[in-house]
Formats: C-alpha cells, structure tokens, sequence
C-alpha cells in the first residue's frame, strides 16, 4: 500500500501542497481528483523523488520509498516524453529494463503489452510514425511493461476520444483485478465517476475529501433529485424553491432530507407534467464544487 | 505512518547497472544517427584523398634547378635533355641575380636545388638523388670546359683536381621532418578539436531533447541522475574514441603506405598519446557541456548557456596553434600545460620530439586534477537542473540548488 503522510511544498510564495495525506491499496483504483495546479502532479512526482518535500513521508508497504520499492511502481507523467525515433518495442523494452526486467524478459514484456495495447503489428515502428492516440499507448506501455505492483499514471485520459477511455478504463480495471495498486489523477470528474473505487479530491494542495466514491459522494449530506417532463415547465416558479434547469425539459433539485421527497414532486407537477423522476447522492463533481467552494 | 523497522535494508539505487542501459542506448543510437556516419565518412574521405593528392602532386611536379653566378658551360643547356634521359622528369633551369633571391626560393619550395658560382650546390633539404646528378653533370662539364680551353696544357694536375672535385652542399633546412612533423602536429590539433567538438554538441543534443521531448521526468523515475550523466558520457566519449582511432590510425596508415616525401613516419605510440589526451580532453569538455546542456529547457535555449564552455574551448584550440608553432618556446610549454589547452597540443607536442617525459607527465597530472573538478561541478549542476524542464536555470542557480533523485 502507498501511503503518503503530511506531504507539504511551496515553490517560492506558491504554496504547492499543505499537508496531502492518503493511501493508494492494492487492488484498488484511487482517483485523484483536483483542478489544474490543485496539486496533483507535484504529489505523484514527489513518489518518485522527482520534488524535494518541504514535510512529509512517502511509504510503500510501511517502509520509505527506496530504489528497490521505485522499481515496482510504474510512472505515465503528464508531461508526456518518449524517444521520437526510437522503434516502440525497442523503447518500451528499454524503459523495463531499467525498472529491472533482464534483456529477453523486457523484450517479451514489451511485445505483449504492446499487443495487448492494439500495436502488435506497429512494434518495429518509430513513434513519431504513430499517431496521438497510439503514441499515449506506447507512454501506456512505457509505465506498465514491468508489470508494477503500484500504477501512477498522471493524467492518463488527457486527450483521449471517448473508444479510447473506454479501453484504458478497462485496462486500469484489469490491473487492479490483478490485485495491483493504481493511482491516477484526472481534472475529468465525471468521465472517471464509474471507474474509481476511492477517490482522493484535491484543492489549493488540500485534500478535501477521501473515501470510497460512496462515501465521498455522501460527504456533503444530501440527495439530488432528477426530474424530466413532457414539456417545457415553469421554470421560473421551480427556480423560486430551488430547483435548476439541466435542459429545457430536465432539473433536478437538493433533497437534504428523503422526507422532503412528496413535496417536491407535488412542486414539480405544479410546475409541468412529470414523465420520470429519479433521486440519487451528488455526483462527484457536485461533491467538487461543494468541499472546494 | 513512516517506516520504523529500520532494520530492513534500504534499496540503493544500482548507479553503474542502469547507466550501462543508458550507455548501450545511448551509443547505439548515436553511432548510427546520420550525423555521425556522414561526418566520419568526410573526415575519412578528406585524409584519405588529401594524401593521394599530395601523392600524386609529388609525382607529377617537375623539379626546378635554380643557378647563380657562372656555370661551367653546357651544363645548364644540356640538364634538361639528361635529366629527362636519367628518368628523372621534367626538370627547368631558371636563373637568379643574388643567391639570396636563390636561396629565398628554395626555402619556399619553388627551386629544389641550387648552383652557386659553378661550384656549390644548395638545397633545402639534403634528400634524393637530383643533387647528386647534377654534381655529376657541374662535374663533367667543369672537366670538359677545362679540357677545352686553348690554354689547357697536360700536367695541369690542380687545374684537373679542382674541375672534378666534389661540389659542396649546403642545407638550408637540415631538419627536414621539422616542418612536417609541425603540419602533422597541427592535423593531429583540429582532428581532437573538431571530434571534441562533435561529440559535445552529440552529447548537448541528446539532453536537451531529454528535457525538451519531457523524456527526462520518465528516466529520472526509474534511475539517479548521475546514472543517466555517466551512461551519456560514456556512449559519447566512445563515439568520439572510435572517431578519434579511425582518423589517427587512417592517417598514419595511408601517410606511410604513400611514402610521402618531406613527410615523416609517424609512429604508432602516437595513436594511444591522442587516445588518451581525448579521453582526458572529452572527460573535462563533455561534463562541462552535459551541465550546461541541462540548464537549458529546449534545444533553442541551448545556445546561450553553452556560450562560456564554447568559448573555452575556442580558447583551448586556438593556444593549440600558438604552442603548435614553436612547440619548444617557454611560453608555448606553460600554455600547453593549461588543462583546457592539453588535450589538443599534447599529441602534437609529443611528435615533435620537443615534449620532456617530465612535462608530459606534468601535463597529465594538471589534466586530471582538472578533470577531477570538472567532473564535480558538473555532476553537481546537471543532478541539480536536468529535472527542471519548465525553465532556463542560472549557473549559480543550479549550484545553489537542492539535488533531484
């Protein structure tokens, strides 16, 4: 298990981190979930001893993170940066014999992951012949070939179309089926809602909430209430007790209570006439906006 | 939540195992770039047909007889057709007014030998058989003038003894591989500078596209930076080993098989004196360069903070010449003592057969001294900014800062 504990930096007046502390578990896939500049990068740098920590302890398993626990992590940084003309199996391979693998057993490594990525036929190829969406497997491969025990990708969604998260997606679930730990940090909270088993929400280098994505989505107390009709309502009136529009026949309300539940659906069938309803916890990105303010 | 049970072992990073990866990538991909390959097939192809052309210009030159004074008669007239006979080319005669103007042409190559008054021959260089011919010839004609004269009666046996003695020499370069071993000693010069300087901008090259391609964050989670630093120097102080061997050893190799006149033999010890001043002379430049290619955060930003160590360098190469022309000058010897100078001229040095075991020694010693804080402060400054890929980082900056992995 990755712990990290009391983790602070400041770069200059810039105050980066202020005491992160979570846990990424084998098995699980924890989300790590901020804005761009919430801090996000500089933790998963720090893992890897890429930031000087002003404070604060980084474990793996209860020890400090060492060379030998760096070796079983694999790293995707949201800089991306490969060889531009270096083939992809060659350099995939390359990168897993650093982590340790031996010549033979990173080449194998290298072409299987890379077949399993949809590039077997493309393994002699030099990445700047491959297109965007290929070159992000290769950095794919790049941190996971050595098959680590903790996956930190940063930002692995970023500029990806929507086939392509569906396939990354079920690999990050494979990985922690495979009982590995996988911690990714995304600015996308609703695109990876489904995905996380826990979720750590990050703001100002604060960590705001922490928990399974149950928990976290119960942190703020209430429900939201789902609401479409047949035809356009009376928005006006609605907006008076607090409902909001999502479209011209969709809104959707806070239920701090289930009792609240008959009278606002009776608000709402005064309002226009209900085909369905449907109550559910806030979304995460209601959670976002609510602990960060 | 820390670690308390220190009694397990901390993992130390395996410093010389990943930069033996960084090495072998790193040599592989250099050796076989373009820019390498199509530098080193010009320098082989310029040595190679720069001999063939001196060469063949020794082969084709006719030779020019320079005369001054009074001749015996006939033997100018008759030297050309002789000369020809004798299977020595095409030989002209040309006549001067002061044997200083005679003696001003020989030096400069355009009169090969000379005759004074009849009775003297001159010459650069004491080598061949053309001075001997044309004593020869002076001889026979000196003889038949006497023999000739209406005032020549028998029993003149001084008169005879004087007509067929020898004609002096007179040298005026006795040292004849002097000059050439000089023009050796400054290929030998730009050869170690222009491949130094190669190799560096190789080595610049490859961090900066590190840092600009963000490759570097990527290397930096699974190895130290010393490991990445030492993997560089080594794959590219190899490519410029190679470089260095193939255009020394071609260069000795094609010089004595020609045979070139005026150009001395060059021995073999000399390709491992220029093996190891590149060695020490790469070392010192080239974590020099690597500390300042990891200041920079692209290839663009590159120029400006390699400007003090170009500058160096240039310095280095041009005391080169300096020491090159009067290699046993007591200026020249303490110049050529200066760690950034050494590299280049100490090869040159040792040819010229003007470079004491002593200073040779001396040389070496300030030379790794040199390199040995060279390699300090560069190891400090490029552990300490090749991470920093957002900015360009200052001198001072990256001294001052903390070390990253």
């Amino acid at each position: 298990m990755l712990e990290l504990d009391g983790l602070h930096k400041r770069f200059g007046d810039v105050t980066a981190l202020n005491g992160v502390s979570f846990t990424a578990k084998p098995g699980y896939i924890t989300g790590f979930l901020g804005r761009n500049g919430a801090g996000k990068s500089t933790t998963m740098r720090s893992v890897f001893g890429l930031v000087n920590l002003d404070a604060g302890e980084i474990a793996w398993d209860g020890r400090p993170v060492d060379a030998g626990a760096m070796s079983r992590f694999g790293f995707m940084p949201e800089q991306r940066g490969l060889y531009r003309k270096m083939p992809i199996a060659k350099q995939v391979a390359y990168f897993a014999q650093l982590k340790g693998l031996d010549r033979r057993a990173a080449d194998d490594a290298a072409a299987q992951l890379l077949d399993e990525l949809g590039l077997g036929d493309r393994l002699g190829d030099k990445l700047e012949a491959l297109s965007h969406g290929n070159q992000q497997r290769v950095q794919l491969a790049t941190a996971l070939a050595h098959k680590p025990d903790l996956c930190l990708l940063d930002e692995p969604f970023n500029g990806l179309d929507p086939s392509a998260v569906r396939v990354l997606n079920q690999y990050l679930r494979s990985l922690a089926d495979q009982g590995r730990a996988v911690l990714f940090s995304s600015h996308q909270l609703d695109l990876v809602e489904g995905l996380c088993d826990e979720v750590v929400i990050v703001d100002d280098g604060v960590i705001r909430a922490t928990g399974s994505v149950v928990d976290v989505r119960r942190t703020p107390g209430y429900s939201v209430l789902s609401l479409a009709f047949q035809s356009t309502p009376e928005w006006a009136q609605l907006a008076n007790e607090g409902f909001t529009a999502t479209g011209t026949r969709t809104g959707a309300v806070r239920m701090d209570n289930p009792e609240q539940l008959p009278h606002l659906l009776r608000l709402a069938g005064e309002a226009g006439a209900l085909t369905t309803f449907s109550y559910d916890l806030p979304s995460l990105s209601n959670v976002f906006e609510e602990v960060t303010g | 939540m820390t670690n308390t049970t220190t009694s397990r072992e901390v993992t130390q990073p395996n410093v010389m195992g990943d930069a033996a990866l960084v090495f072998r990538r790193e040599f592989l991909s250099r050796i076989t770039s373009n820019i390498f390959l199509a530098t080193f097939a010009f320098a082989l192809a310029m040595i190679i047909g720069g001999v063939i052309f001196f060469k063949v210009m020794q082969e084709t030159d006719s030779d020019t007889v320079g005369l001054v004074g009074d001749q015996p008669a006939g033997a100018a007239e008759a030297l050309p057709q002789l000369a020809e006979d004798a299977g020595f080319g095409a030989v002209e005669v040309e006549t001067f007014d002061s044997r200083e103007a005679l003696e001003e042409a020989i030096t400069s190559g355009d009169v090969q030998v000379g005759v004074v008054d009849g009775d003297e021959l001159v010459v650069k260089t004491n080598e061949g058989t053309l001075p001997g011919f044309l004593a020869l010839i002076w001889k026979e004609a000196r003889v038949a003038e006497l023999v000739n004269s209406p005032d020549f009666e028998a029993g003149q046996q001084q008169a005879v003894a004087s007509a067929t003695s020898e004609l002096p020499l007179t040298e005026l370069e006795p040292d004849p591989e002097s000059e050439a071993k000089a023009g050796v000693g400054i290929a030998l010069v730009v050869m170690l500078f222009l491949t130094i300087q190669l190799v560096g901008s190789m080595l610049m090259l490859s961090i900066t596209e590190e840092k600009g391609n963000n490759i570097v964050e990527l290397l930096l989670s699974s190895m130290s930076a010393k490991s990445l630093l030492l993997g560089k120097l080594a794959a590219n102080g190899l490519v410029g080993l190679i470089q260095v061997v193939a255009m020394i050893g071609t260069t000795i190799v094609a010089v004595n098989v020609a045979d070139l006149a005026d150009i001395p033999t060059i021995p073999s010890s000399l390709l491992l004196v220029a093996l190891l001043w590149f060695i020490l002379g790469f070392a010192f430049f080239g974590v020099l360069i690597a500390a300042a290619a990891s200041l920079a955060p692209s290839q663009e930003d590159a120029q400006s903070v390699m400007t003090p160590i170009i500058i160096v360098l240039l310095i280095g190469y041009m005391a080169s010449f300096f020491v090159t022309a009067n290699p046993g000058g007591s200026a020249e010897r303490i110049v050529s003592l200066l760690p950034f100078v050494s590299p280049f001229v100490m090869p040159a040095r040792f040819l010229s057969d003007e470079l004491p075991i002593w200073e040779h020694v001396l040389a070496l010693a300030i030379a790794v001294a040199a390199l040995a804080g060279a390699l300090q402060l560069g190891s400090r400054i490029y552990t300490r900014s090749v991470i920093h890929t957002d900015r360009k980082l200052g001198w001072l900056e990256a001294f001052r800062a903390e070390p990253v992995r």
